[in-house]
């Protein structure tokens, strides 16, 4: 994503100050991706396109009394965790996280019932040989079983592209715990998802 | 590959390189996520560097880059046909809505205000008690205005209507002359017709009706009576029973010595009306008819000529009987003593009663059913 580089690029100041197109181009671009975003932490489809457009119309309203602070992207996840959260709340689900425990059956919940429905709806090129797809399906059985908070942090680091500074400032929480979480995050991946059948020079050592 | 296994695999030896492989993967991974800032910052550049350059860091670096790629080509989302859409619905309730020259915030000024007030009313139970008390005031105006402006409710109050009366049957009475010689001076003499029979009935009803009604406890016709002339009252007072049906009057063989002057007026007229009713003249009407007419005191005698002059009316009296009503009424000077008044078709009626007060006396008082007789009168 290209990130404004002054406060004319800034969608909401532009828009505030009567010029709607660079909000237009955000909405055309970022559509999908907070889709996406939604989708990962645990919205159906329709859901996260209701999100989407209560993100943007939020956003849209508020251009009147907007104020730039810091990196309009953070600004824009940070809104969209939000509303994340309060969804959540209105749902009635409690608790810091999602408790699924995958194909187990153990225990689970809508959210990430939803998160292990799309995550196996992404499947790799036509041409990817067995081992690649295996290596997805992998993968995404233990993102969807990953913690809320350490869903996030990944969320935000490594899908969104955000630096350490920036994941705490939508997360509101220290950079020593991003780091944390970011850690943890990635080490239960590499574990739930068996990092020996990654594609990684590593994995490659191990399987041989 | 589990758990278990992993450890099974690594054994008790690896244990402290892989810590030591964990400490610098941790690392690597810190510096992929460097601020734009911390990258400009030589110190921190400097210090990648280095940690790039360790035994194996290159390697395990390879190994981290690969897996997030691996992780981002398996979550990130490929592009959908409606996230296009999705932005064309957006852009069409917001910028593309707006006209010329609007400030496009206003729009959520609105939402705001929504907004503001759904907090408040969620945030204040003083709020939400004074609009539930708005509500419960306006919801009882159209109570306070139908129980306010409408007819005050009716006052208790105890009301008092009239006993039904008897039913009385129209009397239309045609009248004809009669004309015998000598009687020049006596009242007309008529047929018997029907409507006698009901003017008694309708005076005996209405006799009834009164003495049931306005005599106190213990007298009336309820009430024993203890005088000749109390008994001749009942038996008149008695002679139509319930309902109006006629009832046989208990036989009697003749007038009754000890009813006295006044009571044989009323034993005989007692006679008449079943002569009326009953279109036939009773065995002891004659004997009757013939006791009267020997009154010394005026109004006894007024009444004995009432009597006589009812049965004249019907045809009852002989030749003599009528001599000597005549006679009678001479003497008596009947107009002059002021009775005209008591016809002899209306035996029960107001004069009538004035007449039996003046000739029964004290005698009448004393009997309870006498007694009750001149309250109806009176």
């Amino acid at each position: 994503m290209k990130e404004p580089s002054d406060a004319d690029q800034d969608p909401l100041a532009a828009l505030s100050a009567g010029r709607p197109e660079p909000f237009e181009a955000f909405v055309a671009s970022e559509a999908h991706q907070l889709m996406a975003f939604f989708q990962r932490l645990g919205a159906a489809r329709v859901e996260a396109e209701d999100l989407v457009q209560e993100l943007f119309l939020k956003l849209f309203q508020q251009a009147k009394n907007y104020e730039r602070q810091g990196r309009f992207k953070s600004y824009v996840l940070r809104v969209a965790r939000n509303a994340w959260i309060d969804r959540i709340r209105r749902r009635g689900v409690r608790g810091t996280g999602f408790r699924a425990t995958g194909s187990g059956g153990e225990e689970s919940d809508e959210g990430a019932t939803v998160a292990v429905e799309w995550a196996l709806s992404r499947e790799p090129d036509p041409g990817a040989d067995a081992e690649r797809r295996e290596q997805w399906t992998a993968l995404q059985r233990a993102w969807s079983v990953l913690p809320e908070h350490h869903r996030l942090v990944f969320e935000l680091g490594v899908l969104q592209e955000r630096s350490y500074d920036e994941i705490s400032e939508v997360l509101n929480v220290p950079v020593g715990t991003v780091k944390s979480r970011m850690f943890y995050a990635l080490r239960k991946l590499r574990e739930q998802s068996g990092a020996l059948a990654l594609d990684t020079p590593r994995g490659a050592e191990r399987r041989e | 590959m589990t758990e278990p296994e992993k450890s099974a695999g690594t054994g008790q030896g690896d244990r402290q390189g892989d810590r030591q492989a964990e400490g610098l993967e941790e690392q690597l991974l810190h510096g992929l996520f460097l601020s734009p800032g911390d990258r400009g910052d030589a110190d921190a550049m400097e210090e990648w560097k280095a940690l790039c350059a360790q035994p194996d860091a290159q390697r395990e670096l390879e190994d981290l880059r690969g897996f997030l790629a691996t992780c981002r080509g398996a979550l990130q989302p490929s592009r959908e046909p409606v996230a296009g859409q999705l932005a064309e619905r957006i852009l069409k309730v917001t910028t593309r809505q707006q006209v010329p020259g609007e400030d496009p915030s206003w729009r959520g000024d609105l939402r705001l205000v929504q907004g503001f007030m759904k907090a408040r009313w969620k945030a204040s139970w003083v709020l939400r008690v004074a609009a539930a008390s708005l509500i419960l005031h306006v919801g009882a105006l159209p109570l306070l205005a139908y129980f306010g402006f409408g007819d005050p409710p009716a006052e208790f109050a105890l009301k008092f209507a009239p006993r039904d009366l008897p039913e009385f049957v129209d009397l239309v009475e045609p009248e004809r002359e009669v004309e015998i010689e000598g009687l020049g001076e006596l009242p007309d003499v008529r047929e018997v017709p029907i409507q006698d029979g009901l003017a008694v009935q309708n005076a005996v009803n209405w006799a009834r009706f009164h003495l049931s009604s306005d005599t106190p406890p213990g007298s009336g016709l309820a009430a024993a009576p203890t005088s000749g002339l109390g008994r001749a009252l009942v038996q008149r007072g008695t002679y139509l029973g319930s309902g109006g049906a006629t009832r046989a009057p208990q036989a009697t063989p003749s007038v009754p010595a000890a009813v006295g002057a006044v009571g044989r007026t009323i034993w005989v007229e007692h006679l008449l009306d079943r002569f009326v009713l009953e279109r036939q003249a009773p065995a002891e009407l004659a004997e009757g008819l013939l006791s009267l007419g020997g009154a010394e005191e005026a109004p006894v005698r007024a009444l004995e000529l009432h009597a006589m002059l009812r049965a004249h009316s019907y045809g009852l009296l002989a030749h003599g009987q009528i001599t000597r009503v005549e006679g009678l009424l001479r003497a008596s000077q009947w107009e002059a003593a002021g009775w005209d008044d008591l016809a002899p078709a209306a035996p029960l009626d107001r004069a009538y009663m004035a007449a039996l007060r003046a000739a029964g006396g004290d005698a009448l008082a004393a009997d309870p059913v006498g007694a009750a007789w001149l309250a109806w009168g009176e």
